[in-house]
């Protein structure tokens, strides 16, 4: 989603750190799950070497596997509480780690590298039994999604989040996309450098048209806008019916977004 | 003019200055900020700036340069002769590996690509790093092809760079390659196995042996010749008699480094570069790594170690300086992180780096690049924006510490520290040896730890690979931990560090294992002949280092407790818990606290200054009791203060106090 040469730029620090706080980044692409309740197996062969159970977990005793999907399977449902269950043959964490390097997708940018990397594990389902599959999640938000509502943007076009935290700023991104892919990462101090004067803004739902109509002057035109408070976006974050939540907030001015409800 | 290097800095032109500077890239800043940039820079105190020479930027075809003639933004010689006429020195890094968050790690896309510059796994794919961007395959250090394209740039580069060595121009140091340690990807059987590596470990073993019947001998094999013989790609060892095999493996990937910097040294000077070599090395201290061979190697004490501060691990943040301080009598931190690249997990508030660099101070930093100072692209943090302008919390932070820097004439103090603790070469090479699943991209599947021990079962008394210092419980650990509940201060040295460097020390904590090369006992020995204390333990060794019978610490003393050696003694310890009276009244503290939460250290020089370090999450206060009176000059009450003094210290806050003596 992020192209190799994108411009990443005044980033002021503050405002990085409220958004890493949000989304690491660093894992943006990672599609297993954070939680350590991960149960891994490592076999050679069907005979079992080595077991790793999260604290608080009572797995039976297993010396020898004959079908590790299925195992992994019955182990997820008769372990309530596990994020994952992963049994791994040994000679097939070898291969994963060749064949990895030797991809041709290899020099794609490293979310695609990443991805990629999960996909091929998968293609191994004896040797490397996971259940359930990957699947990456971002607050109920599929990668696929989320990619694909990036990339059906005219070309190119431009994205903002304001949010708003005891009457200030607390975090702005701005992003620009072209070709389908991200090409330009700041917040709303690059339209500084423009003349624009940045300061305290955006300073609530009001200031919606104002920094949308800089951002398409300096940037792209704007495929989707939202500013809102900090509670309310944990709020909307947390939420199960987004799109509700969403329409409710924007009713009763606590937000105010353009492109974003459908 | 020749510049060297001391233990305050560099001393030129008649005068000594700090290495106290920061890293500023050209090629990521429009040419007319350049000038505003580099006054900023100077303006918060700095006399000297840092850059790589990205050989990627430069080469804009196969053999074509542009160094500024079609690209002002490329325009290496007028950004040097522009430091000059702000009044800037200069530390140029030409590679060349720079990474720098640099595509393809700042390579020529044509040379990273072609497969004869390739580190290769142990299964034979190419070793492909993620930390380049786009995820490429790393470099070899054993490649003669990436040593033939690199003496091509160097070619086109030293014509520009040579002229501008100082006096003539403001360069007065080159630092050698970046972080070289395969790309983080240290594991002993994942890098490299290219067949030129290959040959390279072969010829090792060969010098190393003399004979093939001599590694035989060691071996228990029947080898004809070193080219027989294969390295191993994961770690199979059943009996004692094995490890000699993989043991000498994980030593030769410490040569196949040295040897690296080595040639590029050469290269460097063959072509004109003669101010002081320095080299930046990565954040671990252990295998492959031995920072005290690199300079022996090549006769710098600059061999520097990068950190990214973490305020809130300042366990190994203090263990990393410390082990500068025990390797180097001039300290440098050659990349300490100032804000981070916008892929970080985390980017340093000011207190946050406030903290980093004041306990880097305490416990023993005397030289420090900062990473970065002017804020380029993929950057967030830098006290100097893009377009010149501060970002005004930073810059004042480094306003402030240049300006007390400069008062307290901190680069010419030394950290007070009379007791060393050795990190084993012996036993770090064994605890990498035994491990599997070395490959890089397991990781992706969240391989637990401990799928990649191996469970050894060679018949050692007390398990050596528990004892390394990357291992909690380990005796190093405890002898740290024993040592920072005393509030004793120490440094962290490897094994093979030279007689005449220890000997500097009053006391030193050696961790054993039964095997050990019986010269480096003689040399604790002989420590402890000219008055030192030496602690040992948790085990008398009974063998050398090739397996057979020997000890020579035996001889000296055989059951735990001390024994009287000459001027000196030897305790042999083979648990902490009995190591009730080694700290004596004889090693006292200017000043002593009563809290063992906070962190104590005194560096001595103009003046003496205590600083106090809290490095929990809650607030500390303690009693300071001193024979003399205090006065806060960081962060304390600046009125003097006698005898006892209440500190109180927020969390993740260092303050320091000047004693008036």
């Amino acid at each position: 989603m992020i192209a190799r040469d994108a411009e990443i730029t005044d980033l002021k620090p503050e405002v990085w750190r409220n958004l890493l706080s949000l989304i690491d980044l660093s894992k943006a692409a990672d599609v297993r799950p954070r939680n350590p309740n991960l149960l891994s197996i490592m076999h050679h062969g069907g005979k079992v070497l080595r077991m790793y159970a999260p604290a608080g977990f009572r797995v039976p005793a297993i010396e020898q596997i004959d079908d590790p999907q299925e195992l992994a399977k019955k182990l997820y449902y008769q372990l309530p509480g596990l994020e994952c269950v992963q049994i791994l043959e040994r000679d097939s964490l070898l291969l994963f780690s060749d064949r990895a390097q030797r991809s041709e997708w290899i020099s794609g940018d490293l979310e695609d590298f990443l991805n990629q990397a999960y996909r091929l594990a998968e293609q191994d389902p004896a040797g490397l039994s996971i259940y359930p599959a990957f699947a990456w999640k971002w607050n109920g938000f599929s990668l696929d999604r989320i990619r694909t509502w990036f990339g059906s943007g005219p070309d190119p076009c431009a994205y903002f989040l304001g949010v708003i935290r005891d009457n200030a700023p607390w975090l702005t991104l701005i992003l620009r996309v072209s070709e389908k892919k991200i090409r330009l990462i700041t917040t709303i101090d690059y339209l500084a450098r423009f003349g624009v004067s940045v300061a305290g803004l955006p300073s609530g739902p009001k200031d919606l048209a104002s920094v949308c109509e800089a951002i398409h002057a300096h940037v792209a035109p704007i495929r989707a806008a939202l500013i809102c408070d900090y509670l309310m976006l944990a709020k909307l974050l947390a939420s199960e019916d987004k799109r509700r939540e969403l329409t409710l907030a924007m009713a009763d001015g606590t937000v105010s977004s353009f492109g974003i409800a459908d | 003019m020749a510049i060297r290097v001391e233990s305050n800095g560099l001393y030129l032109d008649g005068r000594s200055i700090p290495l106290y500077s920061g890293a500023v890239h050209y090629w990521r800043h429009a040419p007319d900020a350049w000038k505003t940039i580099l006054e900023r820079i100077k303006a918060l105190g700095f006399e000297i700036v840092s850059f790589p020479v990205p050989w990627g930027v430069h080469e804009s075809g196969p053999g074509i340069f542009d160094f500024g003639q079609k690209n002002p933004q490329k325009g290496l010689p007028n950004f040097l002769d522009l430091c000059r006429e702000v009044g800037l020195l200069v530390i140029v890094r030409p590679g060349p590996i720079v990474d720098e968050d640099m595509p393809y790690g700042g390579f020529p896309l044509r040379v990273i690509r072609n497969p004869a510059v390739w580190a290769l796994t142990s299964t034979g794919s190419p070793a492909v790093s993620s930390r380049f961007q786009p995820p490429t395959a790393m470099p070899s250090y054993a490649s003669e092809k990436l040593i033939q394209e690199t003496a091509k740039f160097l070619d086109q580069l030293m014509p520009i760079l040579t002229p501008r060595q100082f006096p003539d121009g403001p360069i007065i140091l080159c630092e050698i390659n970046k972080e070289t340690a395969f790309m983080g990807r240290t594991r002993a059987y994942d890098v490299d196995y290219s067949s030129e590596s290959v040959a390279l470990y072969r010829r090792f073993l060969g010098e190393k042996y003399g004979s093939i019947e001599a590694l035989n001998a060691v071996y228990g094999t029947k080898y004809t010749a070193v080219s027989e013989i294969v390295p191993p790609k994961n770690c199979d060892a059943v009996v004692q008699r094995d490890l000699p095999w993989y043991l000498d493996w994980v030593e030769y990937k410490e040569h196949l480094v040295r040897r690296f910097l080595r040639r590029l040294a050469d290269m460097f000077r063959e072509r004109g570069v003669t101010v002081p070599l320095a080299v930046d090395g990565p954040e671990t201290f252990t295998t492959p790594v031995d920072a005290q061979e690199i300079q022996k190697n090549l006769e710098t004490p600059l061999v520097g170690m990068e950190i990214d501060p973490r305020p809130a691990e300042y366990p190994a943040l203090a263990r990393q300086v410390r082990y500068l301080t025990g390797t180097s009598r001039l300290p440098f931190v050659s990349r300490f992180g100032c804000g981070g690249s916008w892929l970080a997990p985390q980017v340093n508030s000011p207190a946050e780096l406030e903290f980093a660099v004041l306990c880097s101070v305490m416990h023993g930093m005397s030289a420090v690049d900062f990473h970065m100072l002017a804020e380029g692209d993929r950057w967030v943090g830098s006290p100097v924006l893009r377009s010149g302008e501060y970002r005004t919390e930073y810059a004042d932070l480094f306003r402030r510490l240049s300006a007390w820097f400069a008062q307290h004439r901190i680069w010419e103090s030394k950290k007070n520290c009379r007791t060393l603790v050795l990190i084993s070469r012996q036993l770090e090479r064994y605890h990498a040896a035994f491990s599997t699943l070395n490959q890089a991209y397991l990781g992706l599947l969240r391989i637990p730890y401990v799928f990649s021990e191996v469970p050894s079962s060679l018949g050692f008394p007390v398990e050596p690979y528990l004892q390394s210092i990357r291992e909690e419980g380990s005796w190093i650990r405890e002898a740290c931990r024993y040592l920072e509940s005393a509030q004793v201060e120490y440094n962290l040295a490897g094994s093979n560090l030279m007689l005449d460097e220890l000997v500097k020390y009053d006391m030193i904590f050696a961790p054993t294992a039964d095997f050990m090369d019986p010269a480096e006992q003689q040399k604790l020995l002989d420590f402890a002949g000219r008055g030192g204390h030496l602690v040992f333990g948790p085990v008398l060794p009974t063998l050398d280092d090739r397996l057979n019978p020997a000890s020579v610490f035996g001889a000296a003393i055989q059951v735990p407790g001390t024994q009287a050696r000459d001027s000196g003694k030897v305790t042999f310890l083979p648990a902490f818990e009995q190591a009730k009276d080694l700290i004596t009244p004889d090693m006292p503290n200017v000043v002593l606290i009563d809290n063992p939460n906070l962190r104590l250290t005194i560096r001595g020089g103009a003046s003496i200054l205590v600083f106090l370090a809290n490095p929990t999450s809650s607030p500390q206060r303690s009693l300071m009791i001193s024979s003399w009176p205090l006065r806060g000059v960081w962060n304390a009450p600046a009125e003097t203060q006698a005898g006892s003094v209440m500190a109180e210290l927020t969390p993740l806050t260092v303050q320091v106090w000047e004693v008036l003596k």
